[in-house]
């Protein structure tokens, strides 16, 4: 493996260093999400979705530069171009849920982080990806990363790791928000999964009643997921089954 | 769901980027892009009805 030495080297950290950036704003929106209980609108959602395949666009040179050991210019254009797209693609989802409050008077949506919304916060984080990847691409000529091939880094590795992590948690975070339906609400207020878990047994629980009411369910046998307490029914099983009410 | 799938598919981008040939990664990240795109229309402005 060959030894990387100043300009190169320096920009195979300002990868690693750019990729971590993105997947710390992503956890700074979880942080938000979880210990000030603030659910994501959709818009945010869509936010992070787009910060998150920014990110993919450097994890692709370090991944080419590191692994594969091909030609670094043309890698370094197309992972910067990628970074741009979704960038772009981040800046009108923002762009547009900004002007959607910035009306005067309007409080906006969900708390703020030093005074500003966090979708405020994510169309300056696209803007400086843009930024950030037009320079790189006008520097170009000047860069080279390492074209070596071979195991990747330590820190290669981990940086992989952590945004696969940190995708794979919104997922999960996501398709709670969710549930079964298709699409997110467009003012979510709760976790749609666990309410319609709940809303399940419920369910469940008022059709063995009523099954016990109509004398269908053995509750010595039947009642295997411990829905029912026979002492606590209002239908006596040893009752005739002429003489229940529904 | 479709929320839930777009960041499957942004994962499975990444998984792509170890493989030899770039192109999958590429395939995989304009999928993802699109799917966005067209999430955010749907949420965004369908409702509005705009016209362009």
């Amino acid at each position: 493996m060959r030894t990387l030495h100043g300009w190169e080297r320096t920009s195979f950290v300002l990868l690693h260093v750019y990729v971590l950036g993105v997947c710390g704003v992503v956890l700074g929106a979880f942080t938000v999400q979880f210990l000030g209980k603030e659910i994501p609108c959709p818009l945010c959602i869509l936010q992070r979705m787009a910060m998150l395949l920014a990110a993919v666009g450097p994890m692709f040179i370090i991944n080419r530069s590191s692994i594969h050991g091909s030609d670094s210019k043309s890698d370094l254009s197309t992972g910067f171009g990628m970074s741009i797209l979704a960038a772009l693609v981040g800046l009108f989802i923002s762009g547009r849920q900004v002007l959607l409050h910035i009306i005067p008077g309007d409080p906006g949506y969900g708390g703020t982080v030093f005074g500003f919304h966090l979708y405020t916060w994510a169309f300056t984080v696209f803007s400086t990806i843009l930024l950030a990847s037009g320079i790189t691409l006008v520097m170009s000529r000047y860069m080279t990363i390492s074209t070596h091939v071979g195991r990747p880094r330590v820190a290669s590795r981990l940086t992989a790791w952590v945004l696969g992590l940190v995708i794979a948690a919104n997922a999960i975070s996501v398709f709670f928000e969710s549930g079964t339906t298709w699409f997110l609400p467009d003012d979510p207020t709760n976790y749609e999964l666990i309410e319609e878990f709940n809303e399940f047994r419920r369910h469940r629980a008022a059709e063995r009643l009523r099954h016990v009411s109509e004398g269908q369910l053995n509750l010595g046998t039947d009642d295997r997921l411990g829905f029912i307490d026979p002492e606590d029914s209002e239908v006596s099983v040893d009752q005739p089954v002429d003489s229940r009410t529904p | 769901m479709v929320a839930a799938s777009i960041f499957i598919l942004i994962l499975v981008t990444v998984f792509m980027l170890h493989r030899p040939k770039p192109k999958m990664a590429l395939i995989f990240f304009g999928v993802s892009m699109t799917c966005i795109t067209l999430l955010f229309l749907h949420h965004a402005i369908d409702d509005l009805g705009l016209s362009f």
